[in-house]
């Protein structure tokens, strides 16, 4: 029996395309597009990079994580072998990336880290008081318009910036202590302003983290005129409104200090930086239930070469812990024997970090 | 075999008909759905499969079900099975998706990955006999763009 269509590869159907080639890194995917016409149309299809971002977030077998750190701007491949210090001959797990700015005179030591989302990088050009996003893996950037309402002389004090999955776009939020906060969606040409919030206030500086649809940071809430208690104030992309989730309660220490709203083991997480000593990581178990704050593990600052700061960044699949030892050095951490192997670092001096995934998403949204 | 064996009788596309045990056919979950729900006569028609490839699938199918079989010896001959020309892959994984088995389809496809990573462009053209339907201006500007990525 002959068939009408002849019997090649690249002439199954869509779905069986787009499941052979969403295994594919994005590099190979950057190549591949012009190997024809129905390649390059399937690899920049909006469903594809959707199922490639799915397929890279839960590969069992493969990394498809890198740590962003600058300046300059570099990629490490934190799970390869070849990202240990002591590799001298091989530095194939740090890869330069040419932030397209950079030609226009732009000094990588004036930007800030936003946030990291869906393999988009958020940043901050301060000189310009600019935002720019970014996908480090397809190197396409967007400058974002200037903010447009005025803050009342007021500079934005805390940002944010993550993925709001029923309207399908990603939304950047910038907002002053009192209140005012405008979003920029990637669907959309301008910055415009929200409902802000009343009673709670955002710690300075803080840049928003992302998880369950929804921005975390740390902040007061204000319980009557006269008593604050610090808590997480939140912001759901979807809805654009704000709310409080408790910290955790410990009995015999009312006064302690969380710091760093982060994201370990599918978790949100708060650090305690004991008088310096040591770091407990604390993990909300189920996500918006007060009650399922654990304690995951205590940090021996002892354990580390900087005693600064210890910053957990991300747990490696074998379930090692990567570690930022006071923006000097990326350390791999192993918590049952304590050990520290230092990760390959190119950086001048004190860098900023963050993890993203490598992906295709763009970050001109869905106009392609 | 215990003696409550049954069998099914599946019939390709070419009119060759292939008798199964049916604990092995419904690995395959079109099959099995049929089986559940009881709309399988005497004989299930496969219009999309051709003797040849089934003949592929069910010694794949056959080797999977044998009892007492090592994992590392299962890895090798799946070495071996996705060892074929690319035509033949193809059938295979035609057939594989329409008889909805996702191990059997997720390893082809593994196999097509494979043997596209690390190709240039014109390999990959060459490999499967894909035609360059670019101007070489248009292909020139797509390089362009991602012109990092062929570093």
């Amino acid at each position: 029996m002959s068939s009408p269509i002849k019997r090649s590869i690249p002439n199954l159907p869509q779905d069986i395309m787009s499941n052979i080639l969403s295994r594919l890194h994005v590099k190979y995917l950057l190549q591949f597009k012009c190997v024809s016409k129905s390649w390059l149309s399937l690899i920049s299809n909006e469903e594809f990079i959707k199922l490639h971002l799915s397929l890279a977030i839960s590969d069992p077998n493969t990394n498809h994580f890198r740590i962003l750190t600058m300046s300059p701007f570099k990629s490490l491949d934190y799970e390869s072998p070849s990202s240990f210090e002591d590799h001298v001959n091989d530095d194939s797990a740090i890869v330069d990336l040419l932030y397209p700015s950079m030609d226009e005179g732009l000094e990588s030591n004036n930007v800030e880290i936003i946030g990291s989302c869906n393999g988009l990088i958020c940043l901050l050009l301060c000189d310009t008081n600019k935002i720019s996003l970014w996908n480090p893996s397809t190197r396409v950037s967007r400058d974002l318009p200037s903010l447009t309402c005025n803050f009342h002389n007021d500079c934005p004090i805390f940002n944010g910036f993550g993925y709001d999955s029923i309207n399908n776009t990603y939304k950047v939020v910038r907002g002053t202590s009192d209140g005012i906060v405008d979003v920029f969606s990637t669907s959309g040409k301008r910055w415009r302003r929200i409902q802000g919030f009343k009673d709670i206030s955002i710690f300075d500086e803080e840049q928003g983290v992302f998880f369950n649809g929804t921005l975390h940071w740390l902040g007061y809430n204000d319980i009557n005129e006269t008593k604050k208690e610090k808590t997480i104030v939140t912001l759901d992309l979807g809805q654009e409104t704000f709310g409080v989730m408790k910290q955790p309660i410990l009995e015999h220490d009312e006064n302690v200090n969380f710091h760093n709203v982060g994201v370990l083991q599918g978790c949100l997480s708060l650090l305690n930086k004991g008088n310096g000593l040591y770091c407990e990581i604390w993990v909300m178990k189920e996500y918006g239930v007060i009650s399922s704050w654990i304690k995951l593990f205590v940090l021996d600052i002892v354990d580390f070469e900087h005693s600064g700061y210890v910053d957990p960044i991300c747990f490696t699949k074998n379930g090692e812990l990567i570690v930022d030892n006071e923006g000097y050095q990326l350390v791999r951490y192993n918590i049952e024997k304590k050990t520290c192997q230092t990760l390959m670092n190119h950086n001048d001096g004190w860098f900023q970090q963050i993890v993203y995934i490598q992906s295709l998403v763009s970050p001109y949204g869905n106009v392609i | 075999m215990s003696s409550s064996t049954k069998f099914l009788t599946l019939k390709t596309c070419d009119d060759k008909k292939f008798v199964l045990d049916e604990a092995i056919a419904v690995r395959s979950q079109t099959i099995k759905n049929m089986v559940e729900d009881d709309c399988v006569s005497n004989v299930i028609p496969l219009p999309n499969v051709d003797s040849k490839t089934m003949t592929k699938v069910i010694e794949y199918w056959k080797k999977h079900s044998e009892e007492g079989i090592s994992k590392d010896m299962l890895m090798d001959f799946d070495k071996a099975f996705v060892k074929v020309h690319h035509s033949i892959l193809h059938a295979l994984i035609l057939a594989a998706n329409f008889l909805n088995d996702k191990e059997m389809l997720d390893m082809m496809c593994q196999e097509v990955v494979d043997r596209i990573k690390g190709k240039t462009p014109e390999e990959i053209r060459k490999e499967f006999d894909i035609k360059n339907d670019f101007t070489p201006e248009e292909e020139e500007e797509i390089r362009k763009e991602n012109a990092w990525a062929f570093e």
